[in-house]
């Protein structure tokens, strides 16, 4: 299924190393966050740890957005790398949009504001929505 | 922009993928050029007019 997907989004070689190394990052981040749940449930009961381990799933995230912009820099197939870019305007716009409301919330309402890991879901649903979208496009506009 | 890129294309009997292998670009962009959805660079535009052997206002004219 993944390898499906992955051919029908793009062949380029940069898009194909792009994609290779976000299946990498997530299997890690996946690995990290299950580690650090166990470490923090049974072990996190000195500060440094939790410090530790709250920060170290980060970083295979933060992973995949340097890599996004490597990506950007390597793709030299000048569409793809428009339609890239305005996925993640998207993406940015969209968590952008819900920081400002989830700072007046918090400023004007007191309110609690957004839970931990909401706004990056955010991102990533608005990305990915509008990627599928220029999928969809890319198909029904295609003659061959 | 309107372009003749489709038209050029199907003259020659060439498929999208072809196009798309000689221009070293992916088979999504030729098909966005040709519909209208995407104007290409000046260097891709340059390359498009070399490979039919037309200057580029014969392909590309304004709408």
């Amino acid at each position: 299924m993944l390898r499906w997907w992955m051919g029908r989004c793009s062949a380029t070689p940069a898009a194909k190393r792009y994609q290779r190394s976000v299946v990498q990052f997530l299997v890690a981040y996946a690995v990290v966050l299950l580690c650090a749940s166990w470490f923090v449930k049974h072990d996190g009961h000195e500060r440094f740890f939790l410090y530790f381990w709250s920060v170290i799933p980060a970083v295979p995230i933060i992973g995949i957005i340097v890599r996004m912009g490597r990506y950007l820099s390597e793709e030299t197939d000048e569409f793809l790398k428009l339609q890239k870019m305005h996925a993640l305007l998207v993406g940015l716009g969209a968590l952008l949009g819900a920081l400002v409301v989830d700072d007046f919330l918090r400023a004007f309402a007191h309110a609690q504001g957004f839970g931990p890991f909401v706004l990056f879901t955010i991102f990533a649903v608005a990305n990915g929505l509008a990627q599928l979208v220029q999928y969809l496009m890319n198909r029904t506009q295609s003659d061959e | 922009m309107n372009n003749r890129l489709k038209d050029l294309r199907a003259e020659r009997g060439w498929s999208q993928a072809f196009l798309a292998e000689k221009l070293e670009v992916s088979r999504q962009s030729v098909n966005a050029i040709e519909t209208g959805r995407y104007d290409p660079s000046l260097p891709l535009a340059f390359k498009i007019a070399k490979l039919f052997g037309m200057p580029i206002e014969a392909i590309f004219r304004e709408e």
